[in-house]
């Protein structure tokens, strides 16, 4: 229970009449960075203000670091101030009215500390963010990036339980935020703060957490770590939220490694299913490798479109049992087969057996 | 200069050089001597001090008393809030000298023991600052709840997660966030409080040295045929409100700057 950073049990919460949250469950451990993906006004914001104690849930339970902030049952709920999960949220909340030092310095105030130590603990979270140029400044003298890391260096210099992120990188540009990310990662694996994070950012979610979250209609899904997620996307049913191609298939009624898959063929898999079973099938768009081969597990497709991206092209082609499929392949790969195809040529496409994630359909 | 420009000019100057003119001429007319002595009698010099005393006091008041309902009012802490704003928006609406009218028979009426115990109002200089005060709360309000619209509750948030109190983040937060706002409604209360005759007649009354401000010593002096002290209190009474108006555009104009 002590190693336990955040608990939260059954949270249900409503919003102007609405019901936002219902039967929210998580468990981090402490040092965990925990992140919930999910549409914008899927309740992302709404579940970090619970925890933090700003918004008022319905029922359930939250635990931060051992220590109930929130029951329902017993009629607790701690103030904010009290709860020890510092907030930063996607507009930052820097005080406009205040010099960068004098808003990490309200995050100390409350410590009481003397004079020397909050000092010392200034330069450190300072240093740590590498904004100590920055200190006399005001928010507004700043751009996007340093923003951000001064509304980081306030959570953290409050040396909170939780820390509670929102979209933290939504409003940057793309080499800002991948330099931020990796400073985050750093820092949180550094002060071994637990966290949770919630962000619609497929990028940040796997880059960040150690364990990953997907909130859809009010309720999460997953908890497990990013890398489980993307291997089993179906048993964690997850997998048509994170954008897979889901097929339906039937397992062979001898080989229960064979699968029929409709608008393919037949598909040979590295997992063992029940002979003759309905089964499910999440491919993603780098799980099949164009070839110039003929061979098991390979399809011939038309191109319906061939799109070049930063880091890889993607097709989208048509086998010829009519199913459509997006294929993400790198472009050196395309170049040394003789070239990146365009609409209306035609490829061979190769599923490798240990690639999809598989399962019996359920029901 | 462009057809525009000199029309626009024109739209502007137009009325200003008019409200210079009329300002101008009256001290022409009454004999400019005559007003100087005037503006340096006692009864001019009582005006003005009483004045300057009961608009600070009531707009002060009036600030105090406003924060914390205009505060309930923006973040919807309070059931039934967009009605209750209305009601205490009406005096606003209302003739001041109305709600002089109304504060009086109600305070000589059922809210006798309220005067007779606290507020010493009906014919008194105190009366002054309870009328100007009626007259601009309402302001107050308004103007204080637009502050604090405008200042995110994400700010008192994030506030409360680092450790402080409500009370804390407010103060520390969101009251100096919204400090234009409250400077705003300071000065529009002390200008509209200097000028408040209608209310202030009806209950403080018009007692020469006694509850004579500005705008009733210009009415009583006009009466009794004083016109020299009439136009030296006009004068004093324009330039009161031109600082004021000057420090309300030099709000307005930071504000923008900052925005």
């Amino acid at each position: 229970m002590a190693a336990e950073g955040l608990v939260v049990e059954d949270l249900v919460v409503h919003r102007g009449g609405r019901l936002v949250l219902h039967g929210v469950s998580l468990r981090l451990l402490r040092g965990e960075v925990g992140v919930v993906l999910g549409p914008n006004g899927a309740g992302k914001t709404t579940l970090l203000h619970s925890i933090a104690g700003v918004v008022k849930p319905a029922q359930g339970r939250i635990v931060v670091a051992g220590i109930v902030v929130y029951d329902s049952v017993r009629g607790l709920s701690l103030p904010p101030e009290r709860r020890g999960a510092a907030l930063v949220p996607q507009s930052l909340a820097l005080f406009p009215h205040m010099t960068v030092e004098e808003n990490i310095r309200f995050a100390l105030r409350p410590r009481r500390l003397p004079r020397s130590e909050e000092d010392e603990r200034l330069r450190r979270v300072a240093e740590m963010l590498g904004i100590t140029h920055l200190l006399p400044r005001r928010p507004s003298q700043l751009s996007g990036g340093e923003r951000q890391r001064v509304a980081l260096a306030r959570a953290l210099a409050a040396e909170p339980r939780l820390l509670l992120l929102d979209e933290p990188f939504s409003a940057l540009d793309a080499p800002t935020r991948e330099r931020l990310r990796r400073l985050l990662r750093r820092i949180l694996h550094e002060t071994g703060t637990t966290a949770l994070m919630v962000t619609h950012s497929f990028s940040d979610a796997w880059l960040l957490g150690t364990r990953l979250y997907l909130l859809r209609g009010g309720k999460l899904y997953g908890g497990a770590s990013p890398w489980e997620i993307a291997e089993k996307p179906l048993s964690h049913g997850v997998a048509g939220f994170l954008g897979l191609q889901v097929l339906e298939a039937k397992v062979d009624d001898r080989d229960p490694v064979l699968l029929h898959v409709a608008g393919l063929g037949l598909l040979r898999v590295a997992r063992r299913l029940r002979p003759g079973a309905r089964a499910l099938v999440s491919l993603r768009a780098d799980d099949m490798v164009p070839t110039d081969r003929e061979g098991p597990n390979t399809y011939r497709a038309r191109v319906l479109e061939s799109l070049l991206t930063r880091y890889s092209v993607r097709l989208l082609v048509e086998t010829q049992g009519g199913l459509t499929l997006l294929v993400e392949a790198p472009r050196g790969l395309l170049l040394a087969q003789g070239g990146i195809p365009g609409p209306g040529d035609t490829v061979l496409i190769h599923i490798p057996p240990e690639a999809p994630d598989v399962a019996e359909a359920p029901g | 200069m462009s057809t525009g420009r000199l029309v626009a000019a024109l739209v502007v100057a137009a009325p200003a050089a008019a409200v210079a003119v009329v300002l101008l001429y009256l001290p022409l007319w009454a004999g400019p001597l005559r007003v100087a002595r005037a503006a340096a009698s006692s009864e001019a010099l009582f005006a003005v001090k009483l004045s300057l005393v009961t608009a600070t006091a009531s707009s002060f008041l009036a600030v105090a008393a406003a924060v914390p309902a205009a505060y309930a009012l923006s973040r919807g802490l309070v059931p039934w809030g967009r009605l209750l704003e209305t009601l205490l928006l009406v005096p606003f609406g209302m003739p001041p000298v109305a709600v002089g009218a109304s504060l009086l028979v109600f305070l000589t009426g059922p809210g006798r023991w309220l005067d007779e115990t606290i507020l010493h109002a009906v014919f008194t200089p105190r009366g002054l600052v309870v009328a100007q005060f009626a007259v601009v709360y309402p302001i107050a309000v308004r103007v204080l709840k637009t502050g604090f619209d405008a200042v995110s509750p994400e700010y008192e948030a994030v506030a409360r997660t680092l450790g402080y109190s409500w009370l804390g983040a407010f103060t520390r937060v969101t009251l100096p966030m919204a400090r234009r706002g409250l400077l705003t409604a300071l000065l529009l209360c002390f200008t509209r409080s200097l000028g408040e005759f209608g209310a202030s007649v009806m209950l403080a009354g018009a007692y020469p040295f006694r509850t004579e401000t500005l705008p009733i010593a210009i009415y009583l002096a006009i009466g009794g045929g004083s016109i020299a002290l009439a136009v030296s209190l006009i004068a004093v009474s324009g330039l009161v409100a031109a600082a004021g108006v000057a420090g309300l555009l030099y709000l307005e104009e930071a504000r923008e700057e900052r925005g």
